[in-house]
């Protein structure tokens, strides 16, 4: 007999593209305290130059919406949370929410800490995490980081970076406020890089849900922009290439909307159908 | 004892070549094997130092002449002398002018003469519907498509490129992702090229989600989206090649599985199963197989070293001007 090995190894993941609704239906924010279940619910706002005002804005939204245990993670910098106890936060907690700003600050204060590895193993253990614009691009294993200056025609090793995300989902690479800075460029340039993960990109005030079955669905306004490079049969990214335009053939893109889905173990989207 | 049936006689499969032509019907009046070229550029082409683009277009002048046309403009004189200029810089000895303000203008007086020996036609930039209403079904417009399947290049830059396809996007907003039933406009092109539909200022205007649109609603239609200071350059209907700095993508929609593009008016589209491929500088594409083709190692490299010294040659501009400048300060 064998054992079930297809259990579930993480809890779900709530991915959002920025500017979400926080007025009207709030449909991706009532989804991530629908998930929370009550339970207390960590508002992270590692990401931000502004931590206290996000932290009353999400307060009050999170709490419109019947959150009643809320608790703020916010640093200045990485010593104060080399020293926290980090069981004081996360020990009940239900769901952590990163907030936007810069992923690059939210990997550089949490990466390595003891508080990390307690959220890892909470969320191992079936914890929501969910993370919106810079919080939703750190989820990754890499993440896009911008050079500063952004080329419109992306070059190779041009216009963005990679750096070590979180690593909560594995094979991804994450993208945010999609199409309305227009970033397709920039993820395929990220695809070609590694065909072997997932470029995903998001609009804002669009969200995916993924579960730990490894599928995940869309909801919200805008589209989810899927870049598959299993197919890839030419590129001209190399050490030597540097600098120049970008050559890429055969990459699959999809775009889905609200309510269809992708399936990241057979690479296939699927359509709303069943529910 | 029962007949055999007695078996079918074999007739060998001829394999027909496949063309364009045998799955996307032209329009009328589009001639079916031009001997003519087309140069379809992004906009914003490179005027000053190395410029690849206006350089290729040059070279198909030959002998004859060059007949820039400024219908899309709202400053023809402008217009035509930045690029008589530019023309002229490069070496071509015959440049002419063609405009018109108003479509009854342009039928009183055909400017057939202008047309005539014209070896490249080149419709600069504006409003495109400019150039299609004004001058689409003209006398003048069937004598440049006569120019064409004669062997003349036509090239067009920004909205003077979107007009050469079958069908053109008029509007759409950019830096979006595309909405069902969405105001995105399409009118009729002047149909130099069949079974495409072009998109220009491509990247620098963030236009992917209008060009999925576009596809999604019909894909047939091939999308071809090109980048500012970029080109494609078709010789005859099969294939084209992309040159310049910036990118060109083609979004393929035949396999195409599921689209709600026709359902829910307002809502964000669904498109699964794209093809995407993105071709920088001497890549090619067939049309007719829709593969994109690699250029051989050696061209690969001429064009790599171009752009590079291209790349250093700008650099040291800016120093040089950077310099310059520190001097001025200085002093």
């Amino acid at each position: 007999m064998t054992v079930e090995r297809r259990r579930p190894t993480h809890g779900t993941v709530i991915l959002i593209g920025g500017s979400e609704d926080k007025e009207g239906a709030r449909l991706i924010l009532t989804e991530v305290v629908r998930r929370a279940g009550g339970g207390p619910l960590v508002v992270a706002t590692l990401a931000s130059e502004v931590p206290d005002a996000q932290w009353e804005r999400y307060h009050r939204v999170f709490r419109d919406l019947g959150v009643t245990a809320l608790r703020h993670l916010a640093v200045q910098d990485r010593e104060e949370l080399v020293d926290a106890d980090p069981s004081a936060i996360l020990d009940d907690a239900a769901a952590v929410f990163f907030t936007g700003g810069d992923q690059v600050k939210i990997a550089t204060k949490l990466g390595g800490t003891p508080l990390f590895d307690k959220l890892r193993d909470r969320f191992k253990r079936g914890m929501l995490i969910a993370g919106t614009s810079a919080g939703a691009s750190a989820m990754g294993e890499a993440m896009l980081v911008a050079r500063g200056l952004e080329e419109p025609t992306h070059k190779v090793d041009g216009a963005f970076y990679m750096t070590r995300g979180l690593g909560l989902v594995a094979e991804l690479i994450i993208d945010q406020h999609f199409a309305q800075r227009a970033r397709i460029e920039r993820l395929i340039g990220a695809i070609a890089e590694n065909p072997g993960v997932l470029g995903i990109g998001i609009d804002e005030d669009t969200g995916v849900v993924l579960e730990p079955d490894r599928r995940f669905t869309v909801m919200g306004r805008g589209a989810v922009y899927v870049a598959d490079g299993y197919g890839i049969t030419h590129t001209n990214v190399s050490e030597k290439s540097r600098g120049q335009t970008l050559s890429l053939f055969d990459v699959r893109l999809h775009v889905l909307n609200h309510g269809t889905g992708f399936d990241l173990g057979s690479r296939r989207p699927f359509k709303a159908t069943h529910e | 004892m029962a007949k055999k049936p007695r078996p079918r006689p074999r007739t060998p499969k001829r394999r027909v070549p496949p063309t364009l032509d045998s799955h996307v019907p032209p329009l009328q009046g589009v001639p079916q094997h031009p001997k003519g070229s087309l140069i379809i550029i992004g906009g914003n082409e490179t005027k000053d130092g190395h410029k690849p683009i206006l350089e290729e277009v040059a070279s198909r002048v030959g002998r004859g002449k060059l007949v820039i046309a400024t219908f899309a403009s709202n400053e023809p004189r402008e217009q035509w002398e930045q690029y008589r200029n530019v023309f002229r810089s490069i070496g071509v000895k015959r440049v002419e002018h063609l405009d018109a303000r108003t479509r009854d203008e342009l039928i009183a007086t055909p400017q057939l003469e202008v047309v005539e020996g014209a070896n490249v036609l080149f419709f600069a930039g504006g409003d495109q519907l400019k150039i299609t209403s004004l001058f689409g079904g003209t006398p003048l417009c069937e004598a440049i498509r006569k120019r064409y399947s004669a062997g003349a290049t036509i090239a067009g830059t920004s909205s003077g490129a979107a007009v050469m396809s079958e069908t053109m996007l008029v509007a759409g907003n950019g830096g979006e992702s595309h909405t069902s039933g969405e105001s995105l406009r399409m009118a009729p092109g002047l149909g130099f090229i069949p079974g495409v539909i072009i998109d220009q200022h491509f990247a620098e205007r963030g236009r992917i989600g209008r060009l999925l649109g576009a596809v999604a609603q019909n894909p047939r239609l091939l999308g071809i989206g090109i980048d500012e200071d970029t080109a494609v350059a078709f010789d005859g209907h099969r294939k084209f090649q992309v040159l310049g700095t910036g990118a060109v993508y083609v979004i393929d929609g035949r396999n195409v599985l599921y689209t709600d593009v026709a359902e829910d008016a307002g809502d964000t589209t669904s498109i699964h199963g794209l093809m995407l491929h993105v071709l920088a500088t001497a890549d090619s594409f067939d049309l007719v197989d829709r593969v994109p083709i690699a250029p051989p190692p050696k061209a690969k490299q001429r064009a790599q070293d171009q752009q590079r010294q291209q790349r250093e040659k700008q650099h040291k501009e800016e120093q040089h001007k950077e310099e310059q400048q520190q001097e001025a300060a200085g002093q």
